[in-house]
């Protein structure tokens, strides 16, 4: 039981981290022009420096599904949650209004109180790996966080697309007209 | 072995996820065709020239009876020009659509897919038709494309345009009406 509670949280984890990862390889000028705004001085940030980023939490994602990474990529995790954590606070008290891009350019949200809120579920979910360790065995959860990862990324795949979906269906189903 | 599929599947997710990611960017980076597209007016060449206008027209199309110039436009579900004029019109407003003499008809497969062709764009309140499997446009006045516009004057159809946005059409319309008075 402790074993699949705690899959379920490192999946979620992941899929949070994996997308991510994926938005800010994708455009790191979303991020970029979001940390410039909080950072007076730093206008420069380099794409190369955001991609970086996304590197380590493509590889913090990652790690939940190897077992000897586990516990090593948790402290990766923690150090991302505190990050997100701290930008969120500089974010909140400097008003930021600039879309940090985090998990897609459709989203709005600044760094600030959502960026607050996800970095303490990361920082929760390592204190709770940590706390939950010696009663999970190692392979089997890793093996269930990856398996259930892999299902919440294609969910949340499947419905950030679904008006994409509804389309290709009813196109796939309409009964072939004759044009005039 | 159970660890390798398990990390195998993961690495696949992310890499779908990943390439969801860089379609999406692609997309965003293409140009609106619909909205960059230059809109046309091409005079048809093969229709009814000539034949009265109906004594009374079919359903909604009514409020145009009486009317010294009139416009029908024939859409069809299938086409995507008919999809963008559609949202135009849907746009331009039904109130205005009718000050200027113009209504839709419909040519569809079935009644049912013209009439959520019709919902889909909200065009109830515009005047319209439905013109199940196209019978009466082609043997009325000879229309075989769409999108369509048939200028009525006088009584008769006058002209033809095959068109693909709605603002060249009105300025048609709107120079036909400052000729005649």
């Amino acid at each position: 039981m402790t074993s699949w509670f705690l899959a379920c949280i490192n999946a979620a984890v992941a899929a949070l981290l994996a997308r991510a990862a994926a938005e800010k390889f994708v455009r790191p000028d979303v991020a970029a022009s979001a940390i410039a705004e909080i950072w007076p001085g730093r206008s420069h940030i380099r794409q190369a420096a955001i991609r970086g980023v996304a590197g380590i939490e493509a590889v913090a994602a990652i790690s939940v599904a190897i077992p000897l990474l586990r516990l090593p990529g948790q402290g990766l995790i923690c150090a991302l949650g505190a990050a997100f954590v701290s930008m969120g606070i500089v974010g909140l008290a400097r008003g930021s209004t600039e879309p940090c891009g985090c998990f897609g350019t459709s989203g709005k949200h600044p760094l600030g109180a959502v960026s607050i809120v996800l970095g303490l579920v990361l920082m929760a979910d390592t204190a709770l790996n940590f706390a939950m360790a010696p009663q999970a065995s190692a392979t089997g959860l890793s093996v269930r966080s990856a398996g259930l990862a892999a299902i919440a990324l294609m969910a949340w795949l499947h419905v950030a697309h679904r008006a994409a979906a509804r389309a290709a269906i009813r196109n796939l189903l309409r009964r072939a007209e004759a044009p005039v | 072995m159970t660890v390798l599929l398990g990390v195998g599947l993961l690495l696949v997710a992310m890499a779908v996820v990943l390439l969801f990611a860089m379609m999406g960017e692609l997309t965003s980076r293409l140009p609106d065709q619909g909205r960059d597209r230059p809109g046309t007016l091409q005079p048809l060449t093969e229709f009814n020239l000539g034949v009265p206008v109906p004594d009374r027209w079919p359903g909604a199309l009514s409020v145009l009876d009486d009317r010294q110039q009139q416009t029908l436009i024939v859409l069809s579900p299938v086409c995507s020009s008919c999809a963008r004029v559609a949202a135009e019109c849907a746009r331009y407003g039904a109130d205005k659509l009718e000050a200027l003499g113009l209504g839709i008809v419909v040519s569809c497969a079935s009644v049912e897919s013209g009439e959520n062709f019709i919902r889909e764009y909200s065009l109830g309140g515009v005047p319209h038709a439905i013109d199940e499997g196209g019978a009466w446009v082609m043997t009325a006045f000879g229309v075989k494309v769409s999108p369509t516009a048939l200028l009525f004057e006088n009584g008769t159809l006058s002209s033809a345009y095959a068109f693909n946005k709605l603002d060249p059409l009105r300025e048609r319309i709107m120079e036909r009406g400052k000729v005649r008075s």
